[in-house]
């Protein structure tokens, strides 16, 4: 009676759970939060920065890349002798097809307001089968506190 | 009969056709920000690359961090040369950078394009008789710049019968103008690719 073998219906269930798991969803983190906002709108990583001006990659951060073609590999940062905070996210295209990755860096403030609002432009960048780019975000200002990256498929 | 029918019928479906292919559809709002690039024609988006990648380089570079840890140096944008066929406004990248720059709170800028209206504008408060001499703003208590910006925009072009290749290259150099000495210097490069259709252009 059983026309499709459990172990397919097995596979397929699996399938399914691996698809939607790169669907929305949010995960909350020690240093912010992590927002999957689906395949075609990528994922958002918002993270503040230590008292000692750095930023230390999340552990949450692999569990979190499942499901999508790229997987950020680590998102740090700095703050520059004159106050101005840097962050470097880690991105490596898990596929062995090239792939158009567009990226955004916001900034916030302490109190979570954005710093000059609308002037953050996609960026787009090419990653070759496999490889791993690093990808660097200024702050425009040193009121930085806290900073958003961006990531997606240039579709 | 049925062929004058006909006719008047094709005529109908090509007007409708012409109609839909001349008018303009709707008009909408988009994303300033957003990479689309339309042409390999230097266009907003290229605009927006080249100010946020040099933007970044010139507030976290070692030389620009050093110099500004203290103070806000004074700078002159000057010109920058266009070395590229088509005609391309490169004051608008300068005034975004500066812009970006300045809102940074790390530099300071002085403006080349308003000097003559500021000229202007002292000159009428000190001598037109209109305006309270203790309230006019005084000569000569202007302040020199430190550095100047200066800079290129290169472009290469590369065809086949199936692609166009342009790259751009934007240079810009921050030169200490006392010494002469280059403090800091960065190249932004833009690489835009357009493969034709099989049919059509």
């Amino acid at each position: 009676m059983n026309i499709i073998p459990k172990r397919i219906i097995w596979i397929l269930m699996l399938g399914v759970v691996f698809i939607f798991s790169a669907c929305t969803g949010q995960i909350k983190t020690e240093s912010g939060v992590i927002n999957k906002l689906g395949l075609d709108s990528g994922i958002q990583i918002r993270s503040h920065f230590n008292e000692d001006g750095t930023l230390k990659t999340d552990p949450e951060l692999e569990n979190a890349m499942v499901g999508y073609d790229f997987r950020i590999t680590a998102l740090r940062g700095y703050t520059a002798d004159n106050g101005i905070k840097v962050a470097q996210v880690s991105i490596m295209n898990k596929t062995s097809s090239s792939l158009n990755l567009q990226y955004r860096f916001s900034w916030l403030d302490a109190n979570g307001i954005e710093i000059a609002p609308g002037t953050g432009v996609w960026l787009t960048k090419q990653f070759f089968s496999y490889e791993t780019k690093n990808l660097s975000g200024v702050a425009r200002s040193s009121r930085a506190q806290q900073v958003i990256v961006y990531v997606k498929e240039n579709n | 009969m049925k062929l004058n029918r006909i006719i008047l019928l094709v005529f109908l479906v090509l007007s409708l056709v012409g109609c839909a292919t001349t008018s303009s559809g709707p008009v909408s709002y988009q994303d300033p920000g957003a990479a689309k690039p339309l042409t390999t024609n230097f266009g907003f988006s290229d605009l927006n690359q080249i100010a946020a990648n040099m933007v970044n380089d010139m507030l976290s570079h070692p030389a620009t961090v050093d110099i500004t840890r203290s103070r806000r140096p004074l700078v002159v944008v000057g010109k920058i040369q266009n070395r590229t066929d088509q005609h391309i406004d490169t004051k608008s990248i300068t005034d975004s950078i500066s812009t970006l720059v300045l809102r940074s709170g790390k530099f300071r800028f002085s403006h080349i394009d308003s000097r003559q209206q500021i000229k202007d504008e002292i000159d009428y408060q000190n001598y037109s008789g209109m305006v309270n001499r203790q309230t006019a703003t005084a000569e000569g208590q202007g302040i020199g710049a430190e550095y100047i910006i200066t800079g290129k925009l290169a472009a290469f072009i590369a065809r086949t019968s199936r692609t166009t290749e342009k790259s751009y290259v934007f240079t810009m150099r921050l030169i200490n103008l006392q010494t002469h000495v280059i403090e800091w210097a960065h190249e932004v490069p833009i690489r835009k690719v357009r493969n034709r259709n099989f049919f059509g252009s």
